[in-house]
This record gives structure tokens, sequence and C-alpha cells, in this order.
């Protein structure tokens, strides 16, 4: 069904070579492996829904931005087996990776190609996303001349212009001042509403508990904890205080 | 394959639009830049090559300018492609660590912009040519083949050099170098006829030598190009074509790693 993920096993690692021409004398000699492997997710399986909205726990280092750059096909898997249905719609890391020297339109309109829309419909939903991202006639200067969170702006009002099956946000939910915050808040709802699958990343304890009932938490790479949101919100905070022993522990350690 | 590069042609034609967009529109010259870099250049070789060593670069029944032109005009499209086109990936890291596209998208969008680009300036350059009263001939249908199989050439070498980059900026640094060295072991300023039994033998194993002269044959000479010396140039577009696929096969899925 159109909106569904599935992930099996699924591990991603990071090679690590002790000089570059290492890298490229391997692509021409399979038998060759000099590299080291940095597992950074391991073994991570669940399935969504259509239409579920899924909360991402987990420390930082803990695996999550990693998982959903996977999930949104930016970057390939190590191992196992990522099924998402339907149409995709990322921003990771605060951003769509808009060009620094692009106006907003420009970026609008570069973007949504990508994306695959037509040009009469990049045509007509370009008043809105103008609009929805409350930037005035900024819109149509050079996205270096942006603030962080006119840029988190722009890339939320793009992400949601047209429905996407599945949204994942990283970071970015509730984006910009209060009054934005309440806006996308209620336009997340509305894609809700729709069927969108939605699958993000939060510190925001309260953002969490209100849009979702169910969260993934994520701890070293691996699931921990897939269950109700208060639940995962409650493991979160032990094994993050549990690692704050652990690391001052470690401190103490290295001063004696 | 093909299919799904079809369904992004917006994106292609629109990163066309955008490159010259921010290129001529954004330079208080604009347009008139595409004419006046390759004029400069060819300026500079017509009068070192007539006055300070006038001999052995051509026989003197050939008009040395168009000759020069014809040369250095796909030359400087060949030279485009790839000194723009080896660093698409690491420019548009953001773009790649965002987005799921085909990384392939890149390179062809700076390699097709650039085509376009140097096909006006030969349009350009046919017309200044038709006006001063030189004759071109029906030969100049065979232009379209030579521009396409020259920016095949430049395509799969960016590619390959681009995906190296990704990993080992040496090509940064050696690609001005490289190019220059290029130029320089491709008859473009000077006439295959006019060199040493020795060197030309070496440039028989340079695969732009013939497509460059294909290019003199069809515009100054009025002949068709040498059809079986284009072979050679073929068969090494295919065979680079083959190499780059096969490194791009293995790191697309996890460039956004390295970025």
């Amino acid at each position: 069904m159109t909106g569904a993920i599935r992930c099996r096993g699924v591990g991603k690692a990071y090679r690590r070579y002790a000089h570059p021409r290492e890298r490229i004398a391997e692509w021409f000699r399979p038998g060759l492996k000099t590299s080291r492997q940095v597992w950074v997710l391991r073994d991570v399986g669940f399935a969504i829904d259509a239409g579920e909205t899924v909360a991402l726990l987990g420390g930082n280092g803990a695996g999550k931005s990693t998982l959903l750059r996977v999930l949104a096909g930016v970057t390939a898997p190590t191992a196992g087996e990522v099924d998402v249905q339907g149409r995709i719609t990322a921003i990771l890391e605060l951003g769509m990776g808009f060009h620094a020297e692009f106006t907003g339109e420009q970026n609008v309109q570069m973007t949504a190609q990508l994306y695959g829309l037509r040009p009469a419909e990049i045509r007509r939903l370009m008043p809105q996303i103008r609009e929805f991202s409350e930037l005035g006639h900024q819109f149509f200067d050079p996205l270096r001349t942006y603030s962080s969170g006119m840029n988190v702006r722009l890339a939320f009002s793009l992400a949601t212009a047209v429905r996407p099956d599945v949204l994942i946000v990283d970071e970015a939910l509730a984006v910009g001042d209060q009054g934005f915050q309440q806006k996308s808040l209620a336009r997340i709802g509305e894609l809700q509403d729709a069927g969108t699958t939605l699958l993000f990343v939060s510190h925001d304890a309260g953002i969490i508990s209100r849009v979702c009932r169910r969260a993934l938490v994520l701890h070293a790479g691996r699931l921990h904890m897939d269950g109700p949101v208060q639940a995962a919100l409650a493991e979160y905070g032990r094994l993050a205080a549990h690692t704050e022993i652990r690391a001052d522990a470690g401190e103490s350690s290295i001063a004696a | 394959m093909v299919k799904s590069l079809w369904d992004y042609r917006s994106f292609v034609w629109g990163g066309v639009r955008r490159d010259l967009q921010l290129r001529y529109f954004g330079s208080v010259l604009g347009i008139a830049w595409l004419v006046i870099q390759p004029a400069g250049l060819i300026a500079v070789f017509f009068l070192v090559f007539t006055t300070v060593f006038p001999n052995r670069v051509i026989d003197e029944t050939v008009n040395y300018g168009a000759f020069l032109c014809a040369g250095l005009i796909p030359w400087l499209m060949f030279a485009e492609i790839v000194q723009r086109g080896h660093g698409c990936f690491l420019e548009n890291a953001q773009l790649i660590r965002h987005s799921n596209f085909p990384r392939i998208l890149l390179p062809m969008t700076t390699t097709l912009s650039a085509m376009l680009n140097f096909s006006l300036l030969l349009v350009i350059y046919l017309a200044v040519f038709a006006i001063s009263g030189q004759a071109f001939s029906i030969h100049i249908i065979a232009l379209p083949v030579l521009i396409a199989l020259l920016g095949g050439l430049a395509f799969s070498l960016t590619v390959f050099l681009a995906l190296i980059n990704v990993y080992a900026r040496d090509i940064t640094q050696a690609v001005p170098f490289g190019l220059q060295l290029l130029f320089w072991l491709t008859p473009v300023v000077y006439s295959q006829t006019a060199m040493p039994e020795v060197l030309a033998r070496f440039l028989a194993w340079n695969p732009l030598a013939a497509v460059i002269d294909g290019f003199q044959r069809t515009i100054v000479f009025h002949t068709w190009p040498q059809w079986h010396r284009l072979l050679y140039p073929l068969a090494f577009l295919v065979v680079s074509l083959l190499l780059s696929r096969l490194v791009y096969r293995r790191v697309s899925g996890t460039l956004a790693d390295e970025l």
C-alpha cells in the first residue's frame, strides 16, 4: 500500500581507509579488502503502515539521521532491505539541499523539478509556497542571505506543498517562531488526516507526544525499542540519564 | 535507466537554464562573454603563430584564422566540460546529501550546457565567416556528429574524474595541468601535417586529434571528415563510457556518505 515503510535487517557501515588510494584500488580489484568497517546502524527492522505517524528517538550518534537518510534513498544501506512505497519527500539536516547562489524561487523550482513535478504544476504551486513560507520579497533573494530559520521555512513550505505519501523530517518539524510553529503543526495535521505516513526526529517531547502515538528508540545503532510514545519517551529518558552517568564516570577516571 | 532519466528531463533542462543564467545574467557584460573569451584567445594565437612563430604551423594556402577557429572552438567545449564538470559532485554536495536522484544528472547538465553554449558560438562563428565572404560547403552538416562525439568523450572522462575526485581530491589539482598538456598534444593551433613524423605517430594515440581534424576538414577544407579515423575515438568513447559506468555503479549509491 502506498505510504508503507518496511525495513528488514538494515545496517549501515562507513568504510575507513588508511589512505585514499586504497579505496580506489578496491574498486578495480574486487578481491582486495583493506578497509575497516564502522557500523553506525545494525540489524534494524520495523514496519510502518500507511498513514501512521512515528517519532524516532535516540541520543546524538544513535543513528537516527543515518536511518532517515537510508529510508529517504539518499544513501544505500550496507546490509538488509528497505522498502518504501510511494512518493517520499524528505527534509534532512534542516534543509532540502538548496543552492546558496540561487534565489528562493529558483531553489523551489529546482527542487520541485527534482521531485518530478511538471512545469505547469510548479507554476501553479509557486504562489502558495511563497505565501506559506512568509518570506515576502526575500523569496526572490539568494539563499545565502537567508537565516537558518528562513531556510527551513522554505524547505517545509515546499516539502508539504504537494502531499507526499511519506514525509521524512529530521529535526525540522516545528520550525521558526511560534506563529510558524502553529502553522506548520496544523499542516502536519492536515497531511496526517489525508493519509501521509510521517516519520520524524525531534528532541521536543511536547511535539512528539502531540503528533504521534508510536515511537522507535535507537541506541548505539540498534533498534532498542518500538512502542507507544509515552513508554518510549520514558525509556529514552532512562537511556539518556544512564549514558550521562557513564560519561561522568569515564571523565573522572581519566582525571584520576 | 534511460526511461528513468527521461523522467528528470525538466530538472536537466532547468539546470542548463540556471547555469546559463548564473553565468550571463550575473555578469555586467552578460551574453557577450560567450564571444569575448574565445575571440580573445583566437586573437592571441593568431598573432603568435603568424608573427612570432610564422613557420611550420600550417601551409600558406590556408587561412590560418579560419583554421584556428575551427579547432579552437570545439577544443574549448571539451575543456569547459572537463574543467567545470570534474567537481560537479563536490559542488553539489548539498543536493546529493539531501535528495535521492540519479547522480549522473549533474555531469549531464554541465555537459549539455557547454555543448549548447559552444554550438551557439560555432553558429555565430560560421555566420561571421559567411558574412566576411568565406564560403562554407555542404560538409558542415557533419558538424552535429562531431559535436556529439566530442561531447561524449568529454562527458565520459568527466564522469570518471568527478567520481574519483570525491574520494581523492588530487583530480582538482591534476585537471588544469592535464588539460594544458592535452591542448598542446592535440593539433588545435597547429596542423598535423606540420608535425615531424615521430610526433605525428605519437599524436595518433590521442582520440581528440581525429575529432578536431574532422572539424577543420568540414569547416576550412570543405571535405568530409575521414570517417575511418573517427572509429578510434568512437571505440575510445565506448570503452571510457563502460569504465565510467563501472565506477558509477559501484559508488553512486553511497556518494552522499563522502560529501
